[in-house]
């Protein structure tokens, strides 16, 4: 019956694409429009009707069409190329079998766009992928390969990349990022334009055994929103200065900290325990520690992008 | 002065030992016969307290050895005990430590001062004496806490250090219970040594018996020894013990084995078993238990067991579990939740039947569901037999 109530998430909408942007996917051997997948068992070279049969027996609520997007900032422009062609070819015989599906017509088809971080070829691939109207949005895919290190990409490095892409396409689609990209990051590309974005930061931050916790107040102005955060940690010995939006649990000062990890949270983890004994949890290797921290760090994080909704939505009535 | 606890028996099965009760302790009023999930370190590992209150968990377990360690008895009384500290506000038990030196440490020492042992975290050498243990588990704050007892492994061949062992665990008992601070608030319980002795058994619950306590527990078995000595030493110990007073069987958590025990008069139980299984990806069921990696459950799209009220049932197929089992964490989480409410079930069944005065009855049903093919292990023919429940 498909992906969503085999995962027991019948009432939710789900996304497919082929990689997985907490993971390192370095680039596998492509071979003429068959794209190499890395799985669980080793990599598995694939062609866009297989992964449209795949697709099929999912249905998902919108998917990723099958591409090359194993690019990043180190790509040879010949690399680039090639990605943006492969990746153009494989999007026209996934959409042909799509409108060809009966069972794919409740589901949306998103066209990922490549170019690695050459503006041209980016350009070139947003341009022809806008020229078809039958689609639900747009991925910006192929900033990088190893999901892990996506948090180190300055802002700057992308956000000029993104900004004339967005120019070359359609204002009323959907326009999706993934990866770990830091909160500056995320806001910035917001005013940018970007819609969707994944769980990959709160989960590399439940994996440092760490809370997001910081205080940020959203303005809007000019058109867009500006974000002024600060840390709210008292300990500022241990926080990590690169990092001021999170706190390590791990970390001894919390050992007899009966504060929740943020007193004004509403998650569970929040109500209901202490940092002391999330401290206790991680330093015993108990699984429950990093439970809580996922569940505490997934609420922040949709709490962080209700109150940009919000203010979103009071500066455009 | 306030009661630590009251037990009420509210029902007793007429033919077999059974019975189940109401025991009230400070912090809830637990149902028995009842099943006690370990929460070693201060968790059921992997599992919400929402999700344990769910299930109808009542009683869970604490472990003495380890919290004493880490975090400590200073954080724990800053934190005014571990029910604040892992925020549980039904039942607490907690063993005195003892079983867990001499199980997990290998170069334990005992004498009759108490047990020297190494930390597993630093090596610095320690001395657990009767006292300590219960200035420890004064701090923890549960609703029952263990005596420190001389525990020798069930199979040793060694008499004289059996004797030795149930004598010394009488004495440990007194300063135990002299040593203890919040008599109004928590409950001692003595343990029953002996080993696989009868006269030894006897001899320890006598010695017991003359104490002012609220409950015993019967110890030093579920430790490998043979079926057949098993139930007959829970049934001796637990005739020696008044009715009056709950009993608690430690280390019991087989279906077969909690089935049976209750039969022969016991009223609580803890062990990891449920909650371990899990996490090696197996599931438990009315016929037995089933390992969800083997590969034909990739493509059984029914639930782990149909009539199961579970979240994980109502959710997840068994196709599912078989893909996340051992690469997912969540699966340990899914597992356990399904493992906790299947032994909490159970129990229920058992109290229920034994309201009804269909104890019995449920029995040999249960038994013929663990058994289809009737092939029913000697022991539980023998031990049923003991309480006048045949098995056909």
């Amino acid at each position: 019956h498909g992906l969503n109530k085999f995962v027991g998430l019948e009432n939710y909408l789900s996304c497919c694409s082929t990689i997985d942007s907490v993971l390192n996917t370095p680039r596998g051997k492509n071979q003429k429009d068959k794209v190499s997948l890395k799985t669980k068992s080793g990599n598995i070279l694939i062609d866009y009707e297989k992964y449209m049969d795949i697709i099929e027996v999912f249905k998902p609520n919108m998917y990723v069409t099958l591409s090359i997007s194993d690019t990043d900032w180190d790509s040879s422009y010949s690399l680039i190329e090639k990605s943006v062609n492969i990746s153009n070819r494989l999007f026209m015989s996934c959409l042909e079998r799509h409108h060809k599906s009966e069972v794919l017509k409740g589901s949306g088809v998103i066209a990922p766009i490549q170019g690695g971080y050459n503006i041209q070829e980016r350009i070139r691939s947003a341009t022809f992928l806008s020229e078809y109207n039958d689609l639900l949005g747009f991925l910006f895919d192929g900033f990088f390969t190893d999901g892990t290190v996506v948090e180190d990409i300055p802002g700057n490095l992308i956000l000029p990349i993104v900004n004339k892409t967005m120019e070359c396409l359609p204002k009323d689609k959907m326009k999706i990022i993934f990866g770990a990209w830091t909160l500056d990051t995320i806001i910035d590309l917001i005013n940018s334009g970007m819609d969707i974005f994944d769980s990959s930061l709160p989960f590399f931050t439940t994996e440092r055994n760490s809370a997001l916790i910081f205080n940020y107040e959203l303005k809007y102005k000019n058109d867009i929103i500006i974000m002024d955060s600060h840390c709210c940690t008292t300990d500022q010995n241990n926080v990590d200065k690169s990092n001021s939006f999170e706190i390590c649990l791990m970390d001894t000062c919390y050992f007899e900290d009966f504060n929740p990890i943020n007193e004004s949270c509403s998650c569970l983890a929040c109500r209901k325990h202490t940092r002391a004994y999330i401290h206790h949890l991680l330093m015993s290797n108990e699984l429950l520690g990093s439970l809580l921290l996922t569940i505490h760090n997934l609420h922040y994080f949709h709490q962080f992008f209700k109150d940009i909704r919000e203010v979103l939505l009071k500066n455009n009535q | 002065m306030e009661k630590a606890m009251q037990f009420d028996v509210i029902a007793t099965c007429s033919t077999t030992k059974a019975r189940t009760s109401l025991m009230k302790l400070p912090h809830y009023t637990v149902e028995t016969p009842i099943f006690m999930p370990v929460g070693t370190k201060g968790s059921i590992k992997s599992v919400l307290l929402e999700q344990l209150e769910d299930i109808n968990c009542q009683i869970i377990l604490g472990n003495t050895y380890h919290l004493g360690l880490r975090p400590g008895v200073e954080l724990l009384k800053k934190a005014k005990g571990l029910h604040n500290f892992m925020g549980w506000n039904r039942a607490l038990l907690t063993d005195s430590g003892g079983f867990q030196m001499v199980s997990l440490l290998h170069m334990a020492e005992i004498n009759e001062q108490g047990v020297n042992f190494k930390s597993p975290y630093d090596g610095t050498k320690s001395l657990l004496t009767p006292e300590k243990s219960i200035q420890i588990q004064n701090a923890i704050g549960a609703d029952i806490i263990m005596q420190l007892d001389d525990v020798v492994p069930t199979t040793s061949k060694d008499d004289a250090r059996m004797e030795e062992a149930t004598y010394r665990t009488s004495r440990w008992l007194d300063r135990c219970l002299s040593a203890h601070e919040y008599p109004e608030k928590q409950n001692i319980f003595p343990i029953v040594q002996g080993g696989l002795i009868d006269n030894l058994r006897k001899l320890s619950g006598n010695l017991h018996l003359q104490r002012k306590v609220n409950g015993y527990a019967i110890g030093g078995l579920s430790g490998g020894e043979a079926k057949d000595d098993f139930w007959k030493m829970v049934s001796l110990s637990s005739q020696l013990l008044p009715c009056n007073k709950p009993k608690y069987v430690m280390g019991v958590g087989f279906a077969v084995d909690l089935v049976i025990c209750c039969a022969l008069g016991a009223d609580m139980f803890d062990c990891v078993f449920p909650t371990r299984t899990a996490r090696f990806g197996c599931a438990l069921t009315p016929h037995g238990q089933i390992n969800l990696k083997n590969n034909k459950y990739k493509m059984d799209f029914e639930p782990i067991e149909k009539n199961c009220i579970c979240s994980t049932c109502k959710t997840y197929t068994r196709a599912y579990l078989h893909q996340i089992v051992s690469t997912e964490s969540v699966s340990c989480n899914l597992l356990s939740v399904h493992n906790l409410t299947y032994q909490m079930q159970l129990m229920k069944s058992i109290r229920d039947s034994i309201k009804e005065n269909k104890f019995p009855k449920f029995v040999q049903k249960f038994m013929l569901n663990m058994y289809p093919n009737k092939n029913y292990p000697k022991w539980c023919i023998d031990a049923l037999k003991t309480v006048s429940i045949e098995l056909e």
